[in-house]
């Protein structure tokens, strides 16, 4: 019983469409006769209708959503997920109140600041871009994110230095900073060894050269001294640690084991 | 000839050996895993009901155990049943062993007065009051005075072997009593050994001058120890005067000495009977309230709260004659429990009056001046005789009551349930039943004896009023459903209405599917009717990895991704809702503008170009939301939600313009479709292409006009959705969940539903489109209906997968149980809520089994729809197989 009723109005409108069409048409064809001779149902606009095109892009723009959907997460995931496998760019920001910043750029928000001119002023709202910086060095800055304006920043104050670094401590968090000197403590061989406590010998030496009288023996100390000068060779490093904002001296020793 | 097969070889005539083996082997594999499968999900099933079924169990008893005593004032007995104390009327403590009633020691009042002597000249006793955990005695005397003293049991284990000398217990033999204390044999291992703590009274503390008549004492509640100042509180009637007394204590650090100090602040009374003799007198919610229970069931309440008590408001606890005869607090002291001479309990409670109009006027005095009101919550008709006593547990909200029969009853007064009811060992007259502190025991005092019967309570906060029903709980001022399992202090009450869950599994469901049905319902029309074969099979994997992905990752992306970014974007969203299809049905309009033959030739590329209206669309809508929101939300959709300033224009369009969309739809479809096609008909295609984009335009400036028009209507009459329907904006919300549960869903009915449109005999296919109907028409008309059941099926197993969708919900949706549409909050679902309690849940408590019942419920209601589809898809079948 269900099943004849069901049935009916699915091929109702099939029916009354196409004697929609038949009527139609005659309609048409006796209302404008001279324009194009006889006008089918099938040049006419019905059949544009009866495609239904928009309804067809309608079924389709779902598809193309749910399609971006799954795109779109896939992306996300590897956009957000991959770049842990690269470092991330880092921007050494010159201030215009002559500080440096070091920092990752994180993101560009259009953020509204209020700003108050004057004890009575109007307070106006303005918009302007800001970036997110990720600063690190909490240490010394106290802080390890910091949103930093373009006004903000001195003419052309925005560089990428090659050397600049990024080096997770244990405590304290990140470090970003430009290496001042890389240097490396290297092993010394055996025979430089000896020739160092020589020249610990010769200093001894030139303690005594104050105190001594006679000159015999102060030509055998001369003698002595210009045999240790020829073999030692200068092993001299001189660093200077400057611990300023931005820039922060980098030290890295190498293991003398 | 019969032999030879064709092709002259000789046809074997018997099945090989091999083939029946196997045959046999795989009927019967089959066999174990059909049959398996079903008793697995049935083993599912019965644990689940194992677990939930003693929720529905009803108190059970011991028999009683009856000693004899004399006729004391009030007993109580320790956690074991060891011991028991009496107070007679002169205010002696006596101790008695529970076994065979022996008197093993007393403790007469004036032992512990520093006076001493003057036992004739002194005060008598006119009032006395147990605290609900029979810890605190109070006495007050004729002289205005009142004492207190602290009743504690000393239980301690000990190993056999340090038994003081002549003292024996064994197995055979286990209890023996020494020197005020008994001793019980527990096993070989340990001895328990009890002791009535003999009562320190406190100096008498004085609160006027004429005799003490009602009293009520509240211990100092701070649970620090270490504190070196206590502060109780004491509510008393003297003469005719209402008293509250402040007693701080002071405890010297270097001396350990104690100095108390007694404030009074006092007010008249209000008389209400000749004797000026009020039934009782309590503290309610701390010390906020004084209530004064008078017997003719005048309930005066005072407000405590500025310091000095001031008479508030009067109610009537009777109707007609009947008369209160005992009165008490319940457990958390926010709800006063009144017995009736009719047999009936009723709780009063003490609610904030602000928004409740006070309803029946004729009783209730002028809406209290203090902001409350005391309110008759539960009445529950406990027995058919006059009740004589009511006490509360010290752990649950039951209260005990006693009747004039001679019959005690079990009363969870939460849900005004009787749970049960139990006759008295009929040893003398009963004069009241309390619990032990434990909880486990009932005691019974009688004229001559006192009776204990062991019971096991089960559990009275489980029953179909408080999953289903609304429920009035403490410190609300209306019945609700809530949930609210764990509590901050042991005496709030659990709240286990299942409601709020099942409703916000609903709602994740509903919101779920308006935006995944559409999407992959007519994304799968789409792939199996308009796309050729080759490009079909490369897209359906696509939208099946969908599938592919963990519902955790969905669920974080939602909440720490897709969160901020809705916030910041919320009204760019909600526009997008509407232009995204929008822009792709004009889209359509415009390809209709070019020529047939270039239509044909561009066929290929109209999904590239439907590609391409996306990324328009989403442009645009992001475009245009700024602009209106500046125009109807005052600049921030998120704050106009939550501010409820600026006109309410905006909210009603959101909610309207859907509803508009798809009325004035039905509207160009129904009655106006024969308009389109006379229209079609007459003229050529370019001019019905341009006329439908214009009745496109018009349809669309109908819709935003409509919706503005009966919007702005409303806004006038004052209707405003915020607070109401909208609320604070919360960034886990139903909208997020929404979009996040039509991942998980999307992929599902897709594939279902492309397989059933595939499935549909393409000779019906191919007879429709010979008979010049077009592609189009073929799809809507022949394959969609044919498809069907499918489609059907399809949308029901994806209800079924967002009903029991765990992660997404746990993480994205807030976990909030409230019960409202609103899709910009958040809500809890059965199954986060399993996930969440379920692993803090005490085994075997009342709060477990009712997790397994909310397990069961989903079980059901994930069986109901998964059943329901099946139903109407073997319907459905059934009329396609007659195509």
């Amino acid at each position: 019983m269900t099943d004849t009723t069901a049935s009916s109005p699915d091929s109702d409108p099939a029916k009354k469409t196409t004697s929609d069409v038949a009527t139609a048409t005659t309609t048409a064809a006796a209302s404008q006769p001279a324009e194009r001779g006889r006008r089918s149902a099938l040049q006419s606009g019905f059949s544009l209708l009866a495609r239904g095109e928009p309804q067809i892009w309608f079924t389709g723009g779902m598809l193309i959503l749910c399609l971006a959907m799954i795109v779109g997460l896939l992306g996300l995931i590897l956009v957000s997920g991959l770049p842990t496998f690269w470092p991330k760019r880092l921007d050494l920001i010159a201030l215009d109140d002559g500080q440096l910043e070091i920092g990752q750029p994180q993101k560009l928000q259009v953020r509204t600041v209020s700003s108050q001119t004057g004890a009575e002023g109007p307070q106006k709202k303005e918009t302007r871009p800001s970036r997110y910086y990720r600063t690190a060095n909490a240490d010394i800055t106290g802080q390890h994110f910091r949103w930093i304006d373009p006004d903000q920043t001195a003419a052309n104050g925005i560089a990428s230095p090659e050397w600049a670094m990024v080096v997770e401590r244990e405590t304290w968090g990140r470090l970003h900073g430009l290496p001042l000197s890389l240097t490396e403590t290297i092993p010394l061989p055996e025979d430089t060894l000896n020739e160092l406590r020589q020249l610990d010998e010769f200093i001894d030496l030139i303690g005594t050269l104050r105190s001594v009288d006679s000159t015999e023996e102060m030509s055998q100390a001369a003698e002595e001294l210009t045999e240790l000068l020829v073999k030692t060779p200068p092993v001299v490093t001189v660093q200077s640690a400057q611990r300023d904002r931005g820039t922060v001296d980098l030290r890295i020793d190498g293991h003398s084991s | 000839m019969a032999g030879d097969a064709y092709t002259g070889l000789r046809r074997r005539k018997q099945t090989p050996w091999s083939v029946t083996f196997g045959d046999a082997v795989a009927s019967r594999i089959i066999a174990v895993g059909g049959i398996g499968t079903i008793a697995a999900i049935l083993l599912v099933v019965l644990v689940l009901l194992g677990t939930a079924l003693p929720l529905v169990y009803r108190p059970s008893y011991q028999d009683w155990h009856t000693v004899p005593a004399t006729d004391y004032q009030h007993v109580g007995v320790d956690d074991n049943g060891l011991l028991a104390w009496g107070m007679t009327a002169d205010g002696t403590l006596e101790v008695r062993g529970l076994h065979d009633g022996t008197l093993i020691s007393q403790f007469p009042l004036t032992n512990a007065t520093s006076e001493g002597g003057a036992e004739a000249d002194g005060p008598s006793i006119t009032c006395s009051y147990v605290s609900i955990d029979r810890a605190t005695l109070a006495l007050g005397f004729s002289d205005g005075t009142f004492r207190v003293t602290d009743l504690q049991f000393d239980t301690r284990l000990m190993s056999p072997g340090d038994l003081p000398e002549g003292v024996s217990v064994n197995a055979e033999s286990p209890l023996a009593i020494q020197d005020a204390t008994i001793f019980q044999w527990i096993d070989a291992s340990g001895v328990r050994k009890s002791m009535f703590a003999p009562p320190q009274w406190s100096p008498p503390r004085s609160l006027g001058d004429a005799p003490v008549v009602a009293l009520d004492y509240l211990p100092d509640s701070s649970a620090n120890r270490l504190a070196t100042t206590t502060e109780a509180h004491a509510l008393a009637v003297v003469g005719q005067e209402l008293v509250l007394a402040k007693i701080s204590g002071k405890t010297n650090r270097l001396t350990r000495k104690v100095t108390e100090t007694v404030t009074t602040e006092r007010c008249s009374l209000e008389v209400r009977n000749t004797e000026a003799q009020p039934l009782r007198i309590m503290l309610m919610s701390g010390t906020d309230h004084g209530l004064v229970v008078w017997p003719n069931g005048a309930l005066d309440r005072y407000s405590l709260s500025a310091g000095t008590p001031k008479f508030i408001e009067s109610q009537s606890a009777v109707v007609g004659d009947a008369v209160v005869n005992c009165a008490a607090p319940l457990l958390a002291r926010q709800n006063l429990l009144c017995g009736l001479n009719n047999g009936r309990l009723q709780g009063w409670m003490v609610v904030r009056s602000a928004e409740q109009p006070p309803a029946q006027t004729e009783t209730t005095p002028v809406a209290s001046a203090d902001g409350y009101q005391l309110v008759l919550a539960h009445d529950i008709q406990a027995s058919q005789q006059a009740l004589i006593s009511v006490v509360s547990s010290e752990q649950t909200h039951v209260a005990v009551t006693a009747d004039a029969a001679g019959h005690s009853q079990l009363v969870y007064v939460t849900t005004d349930t009787l749970l049960s009811e139990k006759s008295s060992s009929g040893e003398g007259d009963l004069q009241s039943v309390n619990f032990d502190p434990s909880g486990n025991l009932l005691v019974a005092r009688s004229s001559n004896a006192i009776s204990v019967v062991e019971v096991d309570i089960g559990h009275p906060e489980a029953s179909w009023k408080t999953y289903f029903g609304r429920v009035w709980y403490e410190g609300h001022d209306q019945p609700k459903y809530i949930w609210q399992s764990s509590s901050g202090t042991e005496k709030s009450e659990i709240k286990l209405s299942l409601m709020p869950l099942v409703f916000g599994t609903l709602k994740a469901t509903v919101y779920a599917m308006i935006i995944s049905v559409p999407l992959a319902i007519l994304a799968a029309i789409y792939t199996s009717e308009f796309l050729s074969p080759a490009v079909r099979g490369r897209i359906k994997p696509v939208i099946e990895l969908m599938a592919s992905l963990p519902s955790v990752v969905l669920g974080y992306i939602a909440a720490l991704v897709v969160a901020p970014y809705l916030q910041e974007h919320l009204l760019a969203v909600l526009i997008g809702l509407v232009i995204v299809p929008l822009t792709f049905v004009l889209a359509g309009h415009l390809w209709n503008l070019l020529a047939v033959d270039l239509i044909v030739r561009l066929q290929p590329w109209r999904l590239p170009a439907m590609a391409a209206c996306l990324p328009i669309a989403i442009v645009f809508s992001a475009w245009i939301a700024g602009p209106v929101e500046d125009l109807m939300f005052g600049g921030s959709l998120i704050q106009w939600l939550g501010s409820g300033q600026g006109s309410a224009v905006g909210g009603w369009m959101i909610l309207l313009m859907p509803a508009v969309i798809v009325l004035v739809c039905l509207v160009v479809i129904g009655p106006m479709g024969d308009f389109s096609r006379s229209a079609a008909i007459s003229r050529t295609p370019k001019g019905y292409a341009l006329f439908s984009l214009l009745r496109l335009a018009v349809v669309a400036v109908t819709v935003m006009f409509l919706t503005w028009a009966i919007s702005a209507g409303l806004s006038l009459g004052g209707f405003d959705l915020r607070g109401s329907f909208f609320d604070n904006y919360q960034d886990r919300n139903a909208l997020l969940v929404g979009g996040a549960l039509g991942f998980c869903v999307i992929p599902i009915i897709y594939t279902i539903s492309d397989d059933a449109l595939q499935a549909v005999p393409s000779s019906l296919r191919s007879a429709s489109l010979g008979c010049g109907a077009t592609p189009w028409q073929t799809t809507i008309r022949v394959v969609v209906p044919s498809a069907m059941s499918g489609l059907f099926s399809a949308v029901m197993i994806g209800l079924g997968r967002a009903v029991g969708e765990t992660m997404v919900v746990l993480m994205a949706a807030g976990n909030t149980p409230v019960m409202e549409w609103n899709p910009f909050n958040g809500f809890r679902t059965l199954s986060a809520t399993l996930a969440t309690e379920l692993p803090e849940a005490a085994k075997g408590s009342t709060h477990f089994r009712t997790l397994f019942l909310a397990a069961l419920l989903l079980f059901f209601l994930t069986l109901i729809a998964n059943t329901f589809a099946e139903f109407v898809r073997i319907r459905f079948r059934k009329r396609a197989s007659q195509l």
